[in-house]
């Protein structure tokens, strides 16, 4: 029995590439059980190739997943049987009713409940006799939802699941998966671009770049790690600080000094006497990829 | 778990299943029983044979879109993908149904071919098993072919362009393609006609290919983690549409002058050969060296025409309906015959090749051996059924032997008794005369014939023999479209004979064996004792 506070999923050296590409990059993350963990990451940044490796639909070319206290290359049978998943995209048999798929799905969980799933149905108000093509982006979603809780499943990964939602669907199912986790108890990895679904729905955090993770923790470490300093140009950064972004300066600027975002434990903040300006989230991810220069 | 996927499939494509296997019963029922009508393919399931080689790759291309590229063209696969499904299993289930329906509809389809052969053909079990297996191995042949082009996605489509053309440009060529497995296990030259031996050779090499198609399939389905045949399942694009239009097209221009070349129709003629006619029929005969005296040519052709003239007034066949006779010289012909015949396409034409130069030939066989030709020509071939050739194989006897020396005839006595003595005669014997004639050799068997034949004009007279030809091998078989079946099914020999000799077959099989029996040597001498 894994107890609580103990990872349920466990990444170790995690590596994946599509010919010269490296999707992901010897990447670590673990997963406690009960939590609900944001895996942020912009477009292409290598979420879906991880989750793809996570449920064992590709394989990871070295590393290791250690899965419910199983430790594999790949991801198996049995313990896919342990995940509900939703992927990016919702394809469904277009003939099928979400009935239909409930009856096709529950045949390949040998822990399917039928009730649960009905229950999963009418709560997320998913009508059961509808043809899956007939169902709206969202309801599909909603299904595939109740597709993935019904087996009552150890750990629920969610892959993207708000991608092409108005803010009125999005910030629904958000609260629904909170309620299921905060509720059951139930160990929810959802990945996503958007930093104000982490914030409202995360307890912990891991952020994907390129390929390679920045960062993992809570957010409220993140805030304490992540600041913004300004020092003389040239300044050698003392050991332990990680310089996330320099700031382009502007020509007229004749100070002499450069702003700069750098990650480091607040102990070392505290012990190296230096004092950094607290950042909003938004300005953390955005320094952290590196994709746009920020106005601060 | 696998009975989810079952299920799946079935309560998916359960039209499509069953309408392709209604259309493909259909399909082998009408062309079977168009070729059985029209007696010249040699029965129900050489017609089967036909039905088959063009619907299994047709039900093999539905097959393979319904369950193999339809799941990718709809990108469904993404969907299983997330599920505890191994691929393999995905595949593996596809297949196993894809090939249990293509042998469903193979063997539903032989089925068909044994209710039509029933009463006219005798269906043993090896028989059955024979075209049973040759069927399923046809199916799962064409099935998985198409299986693996279904893991090619639209790709596929520039497979069974280019697939169409080089089919037809083999069929036009002299490639003889029914020699080669899998197409050996349903040519028409072997399928329906093979009794008694088993087609191992071409169901090993089958066996091998459709083991082929299955890795290639998994390789194709599994490779890269399936992502080449979800890239390859991706819909065509405009410009790939056109281009690929564009190059059939062109292709098909350049090839067209090789794949539709017309025969030319000339009538059938033998240039400087000598022609003899007597009250509308002719005959025409050429030897095999030019410049030599032509006297012998005249006067068997002279004689052929005016006996063949007499059996046809006999038989009652219309004088318009009476085919030319070619006769051409061959001295290389085996010893005991002398003689052969060809068929010649699309025209009423009767050729025979004879070694009349050479010492055992004989006018009364050519005579004989030309009017079974002339009967099965002018019956499209259903003379040849099973239950009424020992008729025709009867009265070539009576034409053979009206001029035959009496030791000959003493020589075909004793060969009927052998015949009978090791095989027997019944009803059975002449149901399923074609095996009769493999148990005892075809002349033992023409033997026996013959000797009925006699019996009965010793009995009966030389009119109840006429009235029994007349209402058996002659008219209204003539008829090259269903009703000739009907007519085959309202008037069975049995019934017939018995109308025609006033006894019924039974009465006459016992007399005609016992008969048979009365010239054998062990019996004369008793008598004598």
């Amino acid at each position: 029995m894994i107890s609580r506070e103990q990872p349920i999923l466990k990444v170790r050296d995690l590596k994946r590439s599509y010919g010269n590409f490296v999707a992901v990059d010897g990447l670590n993350l673990q997963v406690n059980e009960g939590e609900i963990y944001g895996f942020l990451g912009v477009n292409g940044a290598g979420k879906t190739t991880t989750i793809r490796m996570l449920m064992g639909i590709i394989a990871p070319e070295s590393g290791t997943i250690e899965l419910m206290g199983e430790t594999s290359r790949r991801t198996t049978l049995k313990q896919k049987q342990k995940i509900g998943y939703v992927s990016q995209e919702q394809v469904f048999y277009p003939w099928m009713t979400a009935r239909m798929l409930g009856k096709f799905v529950g045949g390949l969980y040998p822990e399917w409940d039928k009730q649960e799933f009905e229950r999963l149905l009418n709560i997320l108000e998913v009508p059961p006799n509808r043809k899956s093509s007939q169902l709206s982006g969202g309801m599909r979603v909603k299904l595939a939802l109740a597709l993935a809780l019904a087996p009552r499943p150890s750990l629920l990964i969610l892959d993207e699941p708000t991608a092409g939602m108005d803010p009125v669907a999005r910030r629904e199912f958000l609260d629904i998966i909170e309620h299921q986790a905060r509720e059951y108890g139930r160990t929810t990895f959802f990945s996503t671009h958007l930093l104000n679904e982490v914030e409202r729905a995360a307890d912990r955090v891991g952020i994907i770049h390129r390929g390679k993770q920045r960062f993992e923790g809570d957010l409220s470490l993140l805030q304490s790690r992540v600041k913004k300093i300004k020092v003389a140009e040239g300044t050698v950064m003392p050991a332990g600080f990680d310089v996330w972004k320099v700031m382009d300066r502007s020509p007229d600027d004749v100070s002499g000094m450069q702003e700069m975002v750098v990650d480091a434990p607040p102990e070392l903040w505290t012990s190296s006497g230096l004092t950094g300006e607290r950042l909003s989230l938004d300005d953390i991810f955005i320094s952290c990829v590196g994709v746009a220069t920020m106005k601060i | 778990m696998t009975l989810v996927l079952i299920q799946k499939e079935l309560r998916r494509n359960w039209p499509t299943f069953l309408m392709l296997g209604l259309f493909t019963w259909l399909v082998v029922f009408t062309i079977a029983y168009r070729v059985n009508a029209d007696g010249t393919g040699g029965g129900a399931f050489p017609g089967v044979g036909w039905g088959l080689l063009y619907m299994m790759p047709i039900s093999g291309i539905i097959l393979g879109h319904v369950l193999i590229s339809s799941e990718y063209q709809a990108k469904t696969q993404l969907f299983l993908e997330g599920l505890p499904l191994p691929k393999w299993r995905m595949i593996t289930w596809k297949l196993l149904l894809g090939f249990f329906l293509a042998c469903l509809y193979a063997v539903g389809s032989v089925l068909i071919g044994w209710l039509l052969a029933m009463g006219s053909e005798p269906v043993t079990g090896r028989f059955l098993g024979i075209l049973l297996t040759s069927a399923c191995g046809w199916a799962m042949f064409s099935a998985g072919f198409f299986f693996v082009t279904g893991f090619l996605g639209r790709y596929r489509i520039i497979i069974y362009l280019t697939l169409a053309i080089t089919l037809l440009l083999v069929i036009n060529s002299t490639i003889p393609i029914s020699d080669f497995p899998p197409y050996a296990l349903i040519a028409n030259s072997r399928f329906g006609f093979e009794r008694e031996v088993w087609p191992l050779f071409d169901l090993k090499i089958t066996a091998a290919i459709i083991i082929g198609w299955i890795a290639i399939a998994y390789i194709l389905g599994l490779a890269k983690e399936g992502s080449i045949s979800s890239m390859l399942g991706e819909k065509m694009s405009y410009r790939e549409k056109m281009f690929i239009g564009g190059a059939f097209g062109i292709g098909l221009m350049t090839l067209s002058p090789f794949l539709f070349e017309e025969p030319k129709g000339e009538p059938f003629a033998i240039p400087g050969a000598i022609e003899e006619d007597w009250e509308g029929v002719t005959v025409t005969i050429s030897s095999e060296e030019l410049n030599k005296p032509v006297d012998l040519e005249i006067s068997i052709a002279a004689k052929l025409a005016r006996r063949l003239a007499q059996a046809r007034d006999w038989l009652g066949i219309p004088e318009a309906d009476f085919p030319r006779v070619f006769v051409v010289e061959k001295s290389d012909i085996e010893e005991v015959e002398r003689i052969d015949w060809d068929d010649v396409e699309g025209e009423n034409v009767v050729l025979m090749y004879a070694g009349y130069r050479q010492p055992e030939f004989t006018e009364g066989r050519l005579l004989s051996w030309t009017m079974s030709q002339v009967l099965r020509k002018n019956s499209k071939d259903r003379v040849t059924h099973e239950d009424r050739w020992w008729i025709v194989c009867g009265l070539e006897g009576l034409w053979e032997m009206e001029e035959a020396e009496p030791e000959t005839i003493v020589e075909r006595e004793q060969m009927a008794v052998e015949a009978v003595q090791k095989e027997g005669l019944t009803i059975e014997s002449l149901e399923g005369w074609s095996l009769y004639q493999d148990e005892v050799e075809w002349r033992s068997a023409d033997a026996v014939a013959w000797m009925g034949m006699r019996l009965l004009q010793e009995e009966k007279g030389r009119e109840v023999v006429q009235k029994l030809a007349k209402a058996t091998v002659t008219k209204p078989f003539t008829r090259k479209d269903a009703r000739a079946v009907v007519w085959d099914y309202s008037n069975p020999v049995k019934p017939a004979f018995e109308a025609a000799t006033g006894e019924s077959l039974e009465s006459f099989v016992e007399k005609w064996r016992n008969y048979i029996l009365s010239f054998s040597k062990e019996t004369e001498e008793e008598e004598r004792e």
